[in-house]
């Protein structure tokens, strides 16, 4: 049900962006003088198509209908059982997983891990990249998966210390220090 | 076969540069406190294969020669330089950053909005002058470049122009001002790709830079058959060359080839930049770089090729009507 | 031509460049492991140690970073979901799921394998017959490069296990993506909103790595640790029935390879795309494509190194490089006083073949040096989820900013990331888009130039035979599927034994 709703709602958003860059592409010109293409063609042209096709998949989803398969499924009815597996297929998820963490939990911990992704990225320019990084990194591992704190320090520290050496010292750039790490 | 002393180098280099390049980019410059941080990139605003795609690896070859830094070579093409100038423009303030420039530095913002000119940039170097051959596939009809402009009057004429407002472009708009005539032009990204587009028939004839098309001159597969040049070329291979003037078309058109540094960078790093940009020019590297490319040298430094922009920005102007 | 190759031999193959290959492959390696970092910046890096060389040793040294980080890059592709460039993509579709079943050296073996035989092939191809294919190629025009890039989507947007509808969704969003930015052959911003940071358009290196690593993990978080990957070291090692199996796949990963390789400007990664999308369609063993199939890692692993050796031949022969690499290393023959163009082989046979037989000593390398330690990389997966992900987070983000310096990267793999994940939810194809992304600027300048080629008619597009024949093809594998389903609907009525044998013959 939450797949379906999500469907209808990505088919929506996805329309709206083929509306947005058609809208966009007139506005650059479709056409230059002498009816050569110009700038807005290719966004025009692409745009279209996309608020067509997710139109098309919007009606599909909300009536049920099911749409045409790519060339590989019609080839493949008949021939086998079930058909090609995408990446999903293959990992439907138990409900329990081997750490005894329910559907609820792991959404928890996606959560907190995207919204520690947001926060130390911000904190890039004040931290520093590696810091800000390797603290993003213990977190993970400690809090998010409660893991052994001393193994997780010590992977934290080996990796940080690897990626400076290869990007910093061998290969050069120069990554954010930010203001504690002075200049 | 190969020296001891070689293998000794050669395993020095590789250990120590693998472990140290870093450091020995922070610590062998000779000229004084300053030193730009981390690799430095020259930027190649066309795509790879063309005549700023070579003078940008010189750049980086001869100043890497210069200076003992790491500098590296990034292609970013597409909108006619735009592109590769835009993201340049990102780059303000950045001391380990240059540009190959040509001509769309000036050419550019004379002819669309593109948000920069080449004050918003601060330029080291200029190279010298490359003037344009007009050129067609070895089994054409055309003999002469009088040959082509009378062509266009009964018929239709393909030229591909690499950049819609760069040397070719102008070149060519210069020409049909000049005789009162019209091509049918195709925007292509760099030299290399308009090589490929006459020899494919694709385009009927093109306006290229000597050093782009030397390899197919010498083996017969093109023709060059004007020079958009004052006077005739010294250089052996093209000094039977006859400049347009002589088959009574009233242009010459040179580009020049410089490289910049981004603007709102420190005077340190200015001073640091053109300091190699003056070693570099009395290298053999940069001697040799002029002569392959078949370009007429004219190093110009700092205040003098930012005087010497303003000139072009003018006749630029003028050219573009 | 045989004295030519020997006289290379001789001087190429003797231990003390054998032993700088070796460096080389490995360096490149670990360079092509990191995120972000290709073959690309690994050749460009390390081009300054090798001026200190004789040039034949500097140009095996360089062909074994060259190959060595292709291969790095690969790795990470199959074992973490995270390509290295664009050409290896479509390798982590198979090779992931492989890994993810334990078969992960066997991935990295095969894809050794494919690429050694594709290089040995399009390396005796490019010996034999590079100036007149040179000839051949530039015979294709704008019109011929338009269509066969409109046949790549169309092919990438039919191998989607998934809608029709929703792989051709994906692809238009890709190349809606590739609009943002300063525009080809027009140098006009669009949909940049004034940021500066998008003016040279939404980087691909960066999407890619968003999609693909962070979105799996995500993603993997979402469903669930997975327990450690625990297989025995002998399933690890790749069988002689996996290599009897993908070696069809990888001969004719080869041709498509070496055919596209050989245009200017169409690459490595849409010819490892259409190899898949082929293989897909014929391969007996079709149906385990898209669940680990070693033929889906065999095909595009060949294809683009079939393709990268191609794109040499209109470098040498004409002096165009097709590809950013093929510019660096032609930087580096410049520099050892060679000027490509048509008279090459005829002047400086001792370079080109020296150069050439380099190649061949950097794939036998890169073979000899990763077939054994393909299992030893497989066992990474031993660690649990709960350390590597973390670690995977932490390298992706990093090799994002070290692409350009820029902490703008870093917001793009995050943005990216989340995209990938809920696409990975809602199962929406995400080659398509990549593809797309890749293809959008090369499209456009073909659309632009033959628009003026036509004086604003696009009909050359179908009056050119070959980009005719292309489109038709295009044409026929949208519609294939709806008269195949209809055909067999028809047939389904009348015998069930009929029915049986309609499917045989359709297959």
């Amino acid at each position: 049900m939450i797949t379906r709703r999500a469907n209808l709602a990505a088919s929506a958003a996805l329309a709206l962006l083929g509306a947005a860059f058609l809208a966009g592409g007139i506005g650059y010109g479709v056409f230059i003088d002498g009816g050569l293409v110009g700038p807005g063609f290719l966004p025009a042209a692409a745009g279209m198509a996309l608020l067509v096709l997710a139109l098309v998949d919007l009606v599909q989803h909300v009536l049920r209908i099911e749409g045409t398969d790519a060339v590989d499924d019609a080839l493949y009815e008949g021939l086998v059982e079930d058909r090609p597996l995408t990446t999903d297929m293959l990992q439907t998820a138990p409900d329990v997983d081997i750490f005894g963490r329910d559907q609820r939990a792991r959404t928890r911990q996606l959560i907190m891990v995207v919204v520690a992704l947001i926060v130390a990225v911000a904190l890039v320019p004040l931290i520093g990249l590696l810091v800000s990084l390797g603290l993003l990194m213990a977190f993970a591992a400690i809090v998010v998966e409660r893991r052994s704190v001393v193994v997780s320090l010590i992977v934290t520290a080996v990796t940080v210390g690897f990626l400076y050496l290869v990007f910093v010292i061998v290969l050069g750039i120069p990554v954010p220090v930010g203001v504690l790490g002075g200049d | 076969m190969k020296s001891p002393s070689t293998l000794y180098a050669g395993s020095a280099l590789v250990i120590s540069a693998v472990l140290l390049t870093g450091c020995a980019s922070q610590n062998s410059q000779s000229e004084g406190e300053f030193a730009p941080s981390g690799n430095v990139v020259v930027t190649v605003p066309f795509a790879a294969g063309g005549g700023s795609d070579v003078s940008g690896r010189a750049v980086a070859a001869g100043l890497e020669e210069a200076t003992g830094l790491s500098i590296t070579v990034e292609n970013r093409e597409g909108g006619a330089g735009a592109v590769g100038y835009a993201h340049f423009q990102g780059q303000e303030g950045r001391d380990n950053a240059l540009l190959a420039a040509e001509l769309a530095l000036v050419s550019l913002p004379l002819s669309q909005e593109v948000g920069f000119d080449y004050t918003s940039f601060t330029p080291i170097m200029n190279l010298g002058s490359d003037y344009a051959l007009l050129v067609t596939a070895g089994d054409s009809e055309f003999e002469t470049c009088a040959d082509v402009v009378e062509a266009t009057r009964s018929e239709t004429v393909v030229t591909a122009v690499s950049g819609a407002t760069g040397i070719d472009a102008i070149t060519i708009s210069l020409v049909e001002q000049d005789q009162d005539v019209e091509f049918d032009r195709i925007p292509y990204e760099s030299g290399g790709e308009v090589v490929a587009a006459l020899l494919g028939g694709h385009v009927d004839v093109a306006p290229l830079n000597p050093s782009e098309v030397a390899g197919q001159l010498e083996s017969g597969d093109l023709r060059a058959l004007c020079a958009f040049s004052e006077e005739r070329y010294e250089y052996e291979q093209l000094a039977d060359v006859p400049t347009a003037a002589e088959q009574g078309i009233d242009v010459a058109f040179s580009q020049f080839r410089g490289f910049i540094a981004p603007g709102g960078i420190s005077d340190e790093a200015r001073e640091y930049w053109i300091a190699a940009a003056e070693t570099y020019a009395e290298s053999d590297a940069y001697r040799s770089y002029i002569e392959d490319n078949m370009m007429q040298p004219n190093a110009l430094f700092g205040d003098d090729f930012v005087a010497f922009l303003e000139e072009t920005n003018a006749d630029v102007q003028a050219a573009l009507g | 031509m045989i004295d030519n190759l020997i006289l290379g031999f001789q001087t190429a193959a003797t231990p003390e460049n054998l032993l700088w290959c070796f460096l080389g492959v490995f360096l490149g390696t670990v360079i092509g492991l990191l995120p972000g970092l290709g073959s690309t910046t690994g050749v460009a890096v390390l081009l300054p140690l090798t001026f200190a060389f004789e040039p034949v040793t500097a140009l095996i040294l360089l062909a074994g970073i060259y190959y060595g980080a292709q291969y790095g890059g690969t790795i990470t592709s199959v074992l973490i979901a995270t390509p290295g460039e664009a050409a290896s993509v479509v390798t982590t579709i198979d090779g992931y799921q492989m890994a993810r079943k334990g078969r992960g050296g066997a991935a990295l073996a095969i894809a050794a394998i494919g690429s050694f035989i594709a290089a040995i092939l399009s390396l005796a191809l490019l010996m034999t017959l590079a100036p007149p294919l040179a000839q051949l190629a530039v015979r294709f025009g704008p019109a011929e490069n338009l269509a066969i890039m409109i046949l790549g989507l169309v092919i990438v947007i039919t191998f989607q296990g998934g809608k029709l509808v929703r792989g051709a969704m994906m692809a238009m969003v890709g190349l809606l993506l590739a609009a943002v930015g300063v525009s080809t052959g027009f140098g006009e911003a669009r949909f940049t909103f004034g940021d500066t940071n998008l003016l040279s358009g939404i980087p691909f290196v960066e999407v890619t790595i968003g999609l693909f690593a962070l979105g799996e993990v995500l993603h993997q978080i979402r469903v669930g640790a997975a327990a450690p990957i625990k297989t025995s070291f002998r399933e690890m090692m790749i069988s002689g029935k996996d290599v009897r199996r993908s070696l069809p796949a990888i001969l004719r990963g080869s041709g498509v390879g070496f055919v596209l390789g050989i245009l200017p400007g169409a690459g490595s990664t849409l010819a490892s795309f259409m190899a898949y999308g082929i293989e897909r369609r014929v391969s007996r063993n079709k149906e385990n494509f898209g669940r680990g199939a070693i033929e889906g890692v065999a095909s595009p692993e060949s294809a683009n190194n079939a393709a990268a050796n191609a794109n040499f031949i209109p470098t040498l022969s004409l002096g165009i490089p097709g590809g950013a690499t093929t510019a660096v290393l032609l930087g580096a023959f410049t520099i050892y006083g060679l000027q490509p163009g048509p008279l090459l082989f005829e002047t400086q046979p001792a370079l080109v073949w020296g150069l050439l037989v380099s190649f061949f000593i950097g794939n036998v390398v890169l073979l000899l040096l990763n077939l054994p330690l393909a299992p030893v990389f497989a066992q990474m997966l031993r660690v649990p989820y709960g350390y590597l992900y973390p670690v995977i987070l932490l390298t992706s983000i990093i090799g994002a900013y070290a692409v350009s310096n820029n902490t703008f990267s870093i917001w793009i793999v995050l943005v990216f990331g989340i995209i990938g994940w809920i696409m990975k939810e809602i199962d929406l194809p995400m080659a398509p888009l990549v593809l797309g992304l890749v293809l959008g600027p090369l499209l456009e300048k073909a659309l632009v130039q033959t628009s003026a080629a036509g004086a604003g008619n696009l009909g050359i597009l179908f009056t050119s035979p070959i980009s005719a024949t292309m489109l038709a093809l295009g044409a026929a594998l949208v519609i294939a599927p709806v008269v195949i389903r209809r055909a067999r609907a028809r047939v389904a009525a009348r015998r069930a034994a009929e029915r049986q044998a309609s499917s045989f013959i359709d297959s």
